[in-house]
């Protein structure tokens, strides 16, 4: 199950889009008009995509996703907007860093294929993190047994230190035997 | 070239008919007819040896006319009158055409050697001085030489190295060139030549007559090569059946008249039944380049007259039937096209009565019947003069207020451009969701059929398994569906007011209630607007204001976008209208009142210093950066609230926001 979220001001494309989206039953998708509500809802849920218009009022659309960044850098941040200003794209890539800038009006399935990729991306993003995590996990038991294994051959360096003879018995040093 | 009977053909050319009707003629007497002229000419006897029955006399206009006299050979005398053009077209142009015609390649005519011997000869361009020139006989061995081409060919320059040319001035100052040449007998023959390489103002405007009377006669349904030939015919002093009907153009000699005068040009129409008026009229203004004559006798063509004739006075005789007069200068005052030419009343007798029913009924001026030319002349230049001023004066500000519209039409177009962006967003807003709502519907439809088909197919046996979920679907087509409409809806409204606004022209003066032109402002700008303020409308009770109003509407948007610009993170906009009385600055002469309508339009943006305060009406003064304004938004509004009459002022602190407040007058005329 992914969760959604998606920003707009205008009510109708919230609705719009819910149509299309909802029929995916893996997402869960959540819409909101008010910048400020959505922001809120970021601080007490994780999302796995969030999606947002650009020209919105009191806040616009890089400014909010760079909140969101703040908030959840993993959530993966798409802007959908009529505005097709280079300008606004390059802050929106350079800033919000954004993975991808979808035009108003969109096409149904070109809008599924993305999200599913921002997905796709973000799963395999999560997924690297927890494999980097449990590389880290595992190295850092290895460590601890390590040093405790140094540790104790500084205590005792014959427990660690011992020789083996061919046929397996040990040889003891002089010093030893005499002890 | 000349024939056996030189004379005899020759004295009558270029006498034209004076009527269309002229010819066939008939003798009353025997009932023979003449076809042409020529054939009148030549199948009747002169009356008298001595001038051939012609009467020269001079016509009422300046044109000379002959009456010829001639006795039909039934004995009977007949008479009729003829244009005389013979000077013009066998004394000048008989010299002169033929060089033109041969500039233009028509030098050759079946008589000449072939071109090539002749084109480029030193002697090319030397034409004769006169019609009995040629043929010429040598006095000594009695050739004869029938062309000049014959004469130079045949013989040779007195000395070996030159041609025997001598140029000199004759009387009239024309260069001719007087050839000295040996007979082959070797006799020494003289005879002097004009030199057509003459390019003296004269030879240039008979050449310019040439070509005149060669355009008319095209103009009269004659091939062009034919009408060059006859002339040419004519030029050399021939005969020309063709042109014997034909009428010269008219305009020949008012044309050069005119060429030689640039001033500006009265032209009088005068609208009298009387001829003595007329002829006293005519007499007076006589020899006056600078005024042309028109003189309408009948008094229902008067108006059809004027707007042909187009005069700058017109001179109305009210000695006759005054009554009559009197609705005549109505009418003039009532014609659009000569509603602004000035109208003199040209009295019999000096009857107050008269007199003051002249001006009533709109004349600029009235004189007696006795009045001296010197006194006309001035009278009609004096009003003429209005008359041609006030076209003047007109034509600049037509020139000026299309200047005015153009800058205005600009002015729309440069904010159209700056809030594209905006307008596009705004529409592509709708356009999203109702094509992505009828994709949506589009899977309903399929679901729904396909759903109808299966339950047709297997009855009652799935109805409990994989159903569509009709319900929620109904609602939802029901929601889609408006949706889509209020999307299209809002589409056609944008799409309304851009095409309302961006109308450069065609808007006129009309009663329009200001709030609906705030309205389309507010819309077009609600793209700018909407992110950075709130909008409030204290609207009032306002009268309909006379005004242009897509005009003020640009000057709203103008106001509301700028307003929206200062405001630099989110603010208000409150947009006041109200009933009152005048601005203050005009109270002095404008009591007060309820007559005038304010609207003012406020921001808590940034505010203005008292600098820039002071330039913000001033063309091409910006605060904006490239790009966001062009610096003629707040001119062109000041000027278009300047041309309802009304006032435009603003107040400004830095840091509190700016107030602008326009002022309109709820009639035109008051402001």
């Amino acid at each position: 199950m992914y969760r959604i979220m998606i920003v707009d001001d205008e009510p109708n494309i919230l609705k719009s889009l819910n149509r299309v989206l909802r029929k995916n039953r893996e997402w869960d998708i959540e819409t909101y008009e008010n910048v400020d509500h959505a922001l809120k809802r970021a601080q007490t849920m994780t999302f796995d995509l969030v999606i947002s218009d650009y020209r919105m009022p009191r806040m616009d659309g890089v400014e909010f996703l760079n909140e969101v960044k703040r908030l959840q850098p993993e959530a993966m941040r798409i802007i959908l907007s009529g505005v097709t200003e280079l300008q606004l794209l390059l802050v929106a890539i350079n800033e919000a860093e954004i993975f991808r800038y979808i035009c108003k009006p969109w096409d149904d399935s070109d809008l599924i294929m993305t999200i599913n990729q921002a997905l796709e991306h973000r799963r395999i993003l999560v997924e690297n993190r927890l494999l980097a995590d449990q590389v880290r996990q595992q190295q850092q038991e290895l460590d601890k047994r390590k040093s405790a294994l140094e540790k104790l051959s500084e205590q005792h360096p014959a427990l660690v230190d011992v020789d083996w003879a061919d046929d397996g018995s040990i040889i003891v040093e002089d010093d030893y035997a005499s002890a | 070239m000349s024939g056996p009977e030189e004379g005899e053909i020759l004295w009558h050319t270029g006498l034209f008919a004076r009527l269309d009707s002229s010819f066939p003629k008939k003798c009353s007497n025997c009932g023979r007819v003449f076809a042409t002229a020529k054939q009148y000419f030549t199948e009747t006897e002169d009356l008298n040896d001595e001038n051939r029955g012609l009467k020269a006399c001079a016509d009422d206009d300046t044109a000379t006319v002959v009456d010829v006299f001639r006795n039909c050979p039934c004995g009977s005398t007949l008479m009729e009158t003829f244009d005389d053009y013979r000077e013009q077209l066998q004394g000048e142009t008989a010299r002169h055409l033929q060089p033109d015609l041969d500039v233009a390649g028509e030098g050759t005519d079946a008589d000449d050697p072939p071109a090539g011997r002749w084109a480029g000869a030193w002697h090319e361009g030397l034409y004769p001085n006169g019609r009995d020139t040629f043929p010429k006989e040598c006095r000594s061995c009695n050739r004869v030489f029938a062309t000049p081409e014959e004469f130079f060919s045949n013989t040779e320059g007195i000395r070996a190295d030159q041609s025997g040319l001598r140029e000199s001035e004759d009387d009239d100052e024309q260069v001719i060139v007087e050839a000295f040449r040996n007979c082959q007998c070797g006799s020494t023959l003289m005879d002097s030549f004009s030199n057509r390489r003459d390019t003296s103002a004269a030879g240039q405007a008979r050449r310019a007559l040439f070509d005149r009377m060669l355009a008319y006669l095209v103009d009269n349904g004659i091939d062009a090569d034919t009408a060059r030939q006859e002339l040419l015919t004519v030029a050399r002093g021939g005969d020309s059946e063709l042109l014997a009907n034909i009428r010269p153009p008219e305009q020949v000699t008012d044309n050069e008249h005119d060429a030689c005068h640039d001033g500006p040009r009265s032209r009088v129409l005068l609208v009298s039944p009387s001829q003595p008026n007329a002829c006293q009229l005519e007499a007076c203004l006589a020899g006056q380049p600078d005024i042309d004559f028109w003189w309408c006798a009948e008094a229902d063509q008067a108006l059809p007259a004027a707007r042909e004739f187009r005069p700058t006075v017109i001179l109305q005789d009210l000695s006759g039937d005054t009554a009559d007069g009197l609705r005549r200068i109505g009418e003039f005052r009532h014609e659009p096209d000569c509603r602004e030419v000035p109208v003199i009343a040209w009295l019999g007798e000096d009857d107050p009565d008269v007199r003051n029913s002249a001006f009533a009924a709109g004349v600029s001026d009235a004189v007696a019947d006795r009045v001296d030319a010197l006194e006309w002349l001035s009278r009609l230049r004096y009003h003429s003069a209005a008359c041609l001023a006030r076209r003047e004066l007109d034509e600049a500000t037509v020139e000026l207020e299309k200047a005015r519209d153009q800058l205005i039409c600009t002015e729309k177009m440069a904010s159209m451009g700056l809030l594209a962006a905006g307008v596009a967003h705004e529409i592509n807003n709708p356009i999203a969701f109702v094509t992505s709502n009828l994709n949506s519907l589009d899977g309903y439809y399929r679901d729904v059929f396909s759903a109808l088909d299966a339950g047709a197919e297997n009855d009652a046996q799935h109805t409990g398994g994989e159903a569509v979920d009709i319900d929620s679907m109904r609602d939802d087509v029901g929601q889609i569906l408006e949706e889509c409409q209020d999307g299209m809806s809002r589409v056609r409204k944008i799409v309304d007011n851009l095409k309302y606004f961006s109308r450069s022209s065609g808007d006129d003066w009309r009663h329009a209630d200001l709030h609906e032109e705030l309205d389309r402002a507010l819309s077009l700008a609600h793209n700018e607007l909407k992110y950075k303020a709130d909008v409030k409308r204290e609207f009032g009770d306002l009268p309909t204001v006379e005004c242009v109003p897509s005009e003020l509407t640009q000057v709203f948007l103008n106001l509301l976008v700028n307003a929206a610009h200062a405001i630099g993170d989110r603010g208000d906009i409150t947009i006041t209208t109200s009933r009152g009385g005048a601005p203050r600055e005009r109270q002095s002469w404008h009591a007060g009142g309820n007559d005038w309508v304010h609207v003012t339009i406020a921001d808590s943006g940034a505010g203005m210093s008292e600098e820039t305060r002071s330039r913000v009406f001033e063309p091409f003064f910006t605060t904006k950066e490239i790009g966001k304004g062009t610096g003629l938004g707040l001119s062109v509004s000041f000027g278009i609230i300047q041309n309802h009459g009304g006032d435009i002022s603003v107040a400004s602190e830095p840091g509190k926001g700016s107030v602008f407040t326009v002022c309109l007058p709820v009639t035109h005329e008051a402001g």
